[in-house]
């Protein structure tokens, strides 16, 4: 069966774990099947954290994965960490932000400033993992950015949601752009 | 409604309680199993429950057993550390024969370990942890639809048999999120909570006068009659004894109670045994790897099985002897170095050959090393399959 494993790796309170269940649970919406898996230390703040969504077509008989398809760094340490993780032909996406070079590989790296983009528009970077996955449902097409917006209508209240589907519309603008530039390059 | 969605496996667990009535929790947080004691504190209070924070794992248990004598469904939860704190209490209640639900989360241990890594380690602490013969329940949920499942029938068999029954699962299945169908709050809420009911009492209670095998119904503390707990061995009336005869007779009882499959959903899974040479013997998350793995093996031509047993102790005596008789090769897989292995060697060690995959280093077995190991332990396999084998 077809698994495609998504890790958002970057420092405790960039909201990677949160991140993560929101993209569980948009392609549970698509009717897809989903497992997260989460690490992070004993602080509130800072530490190394990573989510890991494991997203098929149907029950999986073992949703633990080591190799990745798809790594979004949100910090240097992270980039440097998990780009081994990731598969020959997959992806990194570095918000340039905090991550100043993905270490080379034989996979696509992308670096997009996501987090400032949503700091520019919403004056936080709070949502920035939101962000994080509008990008990432415009480049892989992993999950819709219809399920993504109802997973978010479903998490967050009130302000909350706003501010999220704001975070969404960036992240998924960034990755339209970064596609028509891609296509345009050739 | 009940619904589809995306679950932590302790978070199930909290649920599975709930659904059964269970309106007590005590407990002392741990990792990896602190989001039990979260998810209870957060929901008892909101369904006429009562969440205690106690001093220590001790005292938890302690309070559990109390409020089960007082009516209640009681839990608590736990990880290595504290289920050693809490051997003392579990012997307790096995010889009292008081109903309450342990659930230990099992981390890499000894001591304190490696607190947020997986392992396999408790088992036999589970079955043998405290002191004397005594029965033990103990179930081992594969999944976070399989934790709600086996912690509400926990508390249905505790009730049953008078006796504590632990739900045991490791780290991965505690932490994992996967989907899975549980009640919504308003439906544990229109639930009600769960009292015991207690049965009339005629004359003198006599709370261990046992009947064809089994121990009478509780009768809750402060429901019209008096009788007398201990720790000490005691007769049918409660209060201790030193006769060998009721002693012996006693403790015979007690150590036969328990049957072999304590209730219906908790018979052993088997997964493509009906024609196997080669069937690997798995629980918890190590049954999900074992279960790719069986699947990896039968597409490289090898008559590979899964056994996954849902109840670790009693053990499933009879479908594993009854698997033996067509199966000559075990491969048990676990995530300590061969603890259950003992348990299936003493089975069906006479009649097939049992061999272990393990691995104790913080991090799961993976499908790929008990592949590997049914490969090395299966008659060779047609050519073609043969040059597939894994690279």
């Amino acid at each position: 069966m077809k698994r495609s494993v998504v890790r958002l790796a970057g420092s405790g309170g960039q909201g990677v774990v949160l991140g993560s269940v929101l993209l569980a649970e948009a392609a549970l919406r698509q009717g897809k099947w989903a497992a997260c898996f989460h690490a992070f230390g004993p602080e509130a703040r800072g530490g190394a954290a990573r989510g890991d969504v494991v997203i098929a077509d149907g029950p999986l008989d073992y949703p633990v994965s080591q190799e990745v398809d798809v790594l979004v760094a949100l910090t240097q340490e992270a980039a440097q960490r998990h780009a081994a993780s990731v598969r020959p032909g997959g992806l990194v996406i570095a918000d340039t932000t905090r991550v100043r070079e993905v270490p080379p590989g034989p996979y696509r790296a992308w670096r997009l400033p996501v987090y400032r983009s949503v700091r520019e528009v919403l004056g936080t970077e709070a949502p920035g993992n939101v962000a994080c996955l509008g990008v990432l449902a415009a480049v892989t097409g992993l999950v819709s950015a219809e399920a993504l917006g109802e997973a978010v209508r479903d998490r967050f209240r009130r302000d909350g949601v706003a501010q999220n589907l704001k975070a969404l519309e960036v992240g998924l603008r960034l990755g339209r752009e970064l596609l028509a530039r891609e296509e345009a390059a050739g | 409604m009940a619904r589809l969605r995306l679950v932590r496996g302790n978070t199930a667990c909290a649920y599975g309680a709930l659904s059964a009535g269970c309106r007590f929790y005590a407990g002392y947080p741990i990792t990896p199993s602190s989001e039990v004691a979260e998810e209870m504190a957060r929901l008892l209070p909101r369904v006429g429950g009562v969440f205690v924070q106690m001093e220590d794992e001790i005292a938890s248990l302690a309070a559990c057993i109390g409020a089960s004598l007082g009516g209640l469904r009681s839990m608590t939860a736990t990880s290595g550390p504290g289920f050693t704190l809490m051997q003392e209490h579990l012997g307790y209640a096995a010889l009292a024969e008081i109903p309450c639900v342990v659930v230990d989360v099992m981390r890499l241990g000894p001591s304190t370990g490696f607190p947020t890594a997986p392992a396999q380690g408790d088992v036999l602490q589970a079955r043998w942890g405290s002191h004397g013969d005594y029965p033990m329940v103990v179930l081992a949920p594969a999944g976070v639809q399989e934790v709600f499942e086996l912690t509400a029938a926990a508390f249905e068999v505790a009730d049953r048999l008078r006796t504590p029954v632990v739900v045991l699962y490791d780290e991965v299945v505690g932490h994992m999120m996967e989907p899975a169908t549980l009640p919504d709050l308003s439906e544990l809420v229109a639930s009600g909570t769960w009292r015991r009911p207690s049965p009339p009492v005629q004359g003198t209670y006599l709370p261990y006068a046992y009947s064809e095998g089994t121990p009478p119904p509780l009768v809750s503390f402060g429901e019209g009659t008096r009788y007398h707990i201990t720790g000490l061995i005691h007769d049918e009336s409660g209060f201790p004894t030193q006769d060998p005869g009721k002693v012996g007779e006693m403790l015979r009882r007690l150590n036969e109670k328990v049957p072999e499959v304590p209730a219906d959903q908790l018979h052993p899974e088997g997964v493509a045994t009906e024609d196997a040479e080669v069937v690997v013997v798995a629980y918890g998350i190590t049954a999900r790897a074992a279960r790719a793995a069986v699947r990896q093996a039968r597409e490289l031509g090898v008559r590979a099985g899964l056994f996954r047993p849902r109840v670790l102790w009693p053990s499933p005596a009879t479908a594993l002897r009854e698997l033996s008789g067509r199966v000559g090769m075990f491969v048990v897989a676990e995530m300590n170095f061969g603890q259950w292995a003992r348990e299936v060697e003493r089975l069906v060690g006479r009649w097939a050959e049992v061999v272990t995959v393990n691995q104790v280093d913080g991090t799961p077995l993976s499908p790929r090393t008990i592949l590997e190991r049914v490969l090395e332990v299966s008659s060779p396999v047609p050519s073609t399959a043969a040059g597939r084998r894994i690279s």
